[in-house]
């Protein structure tokens, strides 16, 4: 079973410029990273972009970080936030251009992995974004209430509406589902 | 099995479906190098100075592996980093341009056909409220007067304030993306700390650069529908007294002490997604969820109820100033009065 963010601690590169440090530090990340980022957007190459945008950020962000265990969840921040903004931006710039260019939509193909048949995936991609991430950190991420809440920027009982919603949801979608 | 465990598996094996790419990209690593030329808490100018000679310094604590750098890489890694340097000079001259009010300077910065976002749009505009050309030579619609005369007057709106902006910390970004060119081939997002000081006002700001090589295609300030997200609205470490909340509780202060003087100078913000000629509910639905995921950066979406003419032309504000410079010596003195009764 692979680890997740919250799994690992920080190597030696934080704070420090010495040669390969970067690679180091992105050895030991990069696929929890790029993992998390996936199961957020649900999009493969969106994944990968949003794991390199966040590395870029983090190597430049880290310099001064003294707690060492404070990156690992510093990366997990920056992937959560990334992945909210670029699912966002393409949501809300393509309904700004079909307004600028007064036109309707054509039938709209969303990112999705075609190989995903898995009815529960499927399902979990059509939650609103909040509650998915509520559900992946909580769920994948094993995180807390109280270090969800910290991440989505929101309270406890926020997060536990999100996720019971994102619940109800799943199980009666996959119930549809299934008797469909 | 639970519908729980069920999703715990199924999130597991769905996460071990996928692998980065095994070490850092090439081009990742491009990225941290620019970004560490251009970050570089507010030396932006003195980075340029010596971003040239600082090539291999700062390669060396990027690298990912052990080779010795070949001629040919090292005269790939000489041309982007004057790439880097010119782009930074450009940041920097471009911040000195607007901070002088030099609109010839700030105007020259530009690519022939690049555009830049003012914050609102002009009447005059053939393209309102949308990204103004900023000389008319490739432009698709170009205005109706010369550009150079709306960016003077942008340049007053910004004098009127006592606009000072002072770039902090600058990161490229992943993918040509932009709506306006197609030769995009690096995005720049800096975080600015502008100094409105007629308003005693200190945020910090989100401008987007994009360049193809050292030619800059495109600037805007951050914006609803392009979603840059660098903006802090209330900076505890600011220089001046008020961050916005400040400035809104001037506002509250105005309106219940000066109720004439409000009537003038306040100029109430319009509601972001209502009544936007959406093409579908749905996209109406979607402003809305951007609208309230965006917090106090929704001051970004609003509009203002009122218009108003500078240097003889038609302005209508869209983001978070939405005053009337030509009142700008009683805001500043009103201001003043607040701080001082506070």
């Amino acid at each position: 079973m692979g680890r997740t963010l919250a799994d690992r601690t920080i190597g030696v590169w934080v704070g420090q410029s010495s040669r390969g440090e970067l690679g180091e530090f992105y050895a030991t990340h990069a696929n929890s990273a790029k993992r998390l980022a996936y199961l957020l957007t649900g999009d493969k190459e969106l994944s990968e972009d949003i794991t390199q945008d966040a590395f870029v950020k983090v190597a430049g962000r880290l310099a001064g970080l003294r707690k060492q265990e404070a990156a690992a969840a510093y990366l997990r921040q920056t992937i959560v936030n990334l992945s909210r903004s670029h699912f966002r931006r393409r949501q809300v710039e393509r309904a700004y251009l079909r307004r600028e260019a007064g036109v309707h939509p054509t039938e709209a193909v969303e990112p999705r992995d075609v190989l995903a048949a898995d009815v529960l995936w499927k399902e979990l991609q059509r939650l609103a974004y909040r509650q998915r991430c509520a559900v992946v950190l909580r769920y994948y991420e094993d995180l807390s209430e109280q270090q969800t809440a910290d991440l989505l920027g929101c309270s406890v009982g926020a997060v536990k509406a999100l996720t019971n919603r994102a619940m109800e949801q799943l199980r009666a979608n996959v119930r549809s589902e299934v008797r469909s | 099995m639970s519908l729980d465990q069920n999703l715990r598996t199924m999130l597991r094996e769905r996460a071990e479906s996928v692998t980065a790419t095994p070490v850092v990209p090439e081009r990742t690593v491009r990225r941290v190098r620019m970004r560490k030329a251009l970050s570089a808490g507010g030396a932006l100018t003195v980075v340029a100075a010596v971003a040239v000679a600082g090539t291999f310094a700062v390669r060396s604590a990027v690298s990912t592996d052990a080779s010795p750098v070949q001629p040919a890489e090292r005269g790939g890694q000489e041309s982007e980093q004057k790439s880097i340097t010119r782009q930074v000079e450009i940041i920097s001259q471009m911040a000195d341009a607007i901070n002088a009010r030099d609109t010839d300077a700030f105007i020259d910065l530009f690519a022939r056909d690049g555009v830049f976002n003012p914050g609102g749009g002009f009447a005059d505009s053939s393209i309102p409220a949308a990204p103004l050309p900023v000389a008319n030579a490739g432009a698709m619609n170009p205005p109706k007067v010369p550009v150079v005369e709306l960016v003077r007057a942008w340049m007053a709106i910004n004098d009127a304030w006592g606009l000072q902006a002072e770039v902090e910390v600058c990161d490229t970004m992943s993918g040509p993306i932009s709506r306006f060119f197609g030769r995009t081939d690096v995005r720049i997002e800096c975080e600015v700390r502008a100094r409105r000081h007629n308003l005693s006002l200190e945020i910090i700001e989100g401008w987007n650069f994009e360049f193809d090589g050292t030619e800059l295609l495109a600037w805007n300030l951050s914006r609803p529908f392009t979603l840059y997200e660098l903006l802090e609205l209330n900076p505890p470490d600011r220089t001046l007294p008020l961050g916005y909340d400040g400035l809104e509780a001037w506002e509250e202060w105005l309106k219940t002490n000066r109720p004439e003087a409000a009537a003038r100078y306040l100029n109430p913000r319009s509601e972001g997604c209502q009544g936007g000629n959406w093409a579908t509910e749905d996209d109406e639905r979607i402003c809305q969820e951007a609208w309230d995921e965006a917090g106090r950066s929704r001051l970004l979406f609003l509009g203002a109820e009122r218009g108003w003419s500078i240097n003889g032309y038609d302005f209508s504000p869209v983001g978070y100033i939405p005053y009337d410079p030509a009142y700008a010596d009683e805001i500043q003195a009103s201001i003043q009065a607040y701080l001082d009764e506070r």
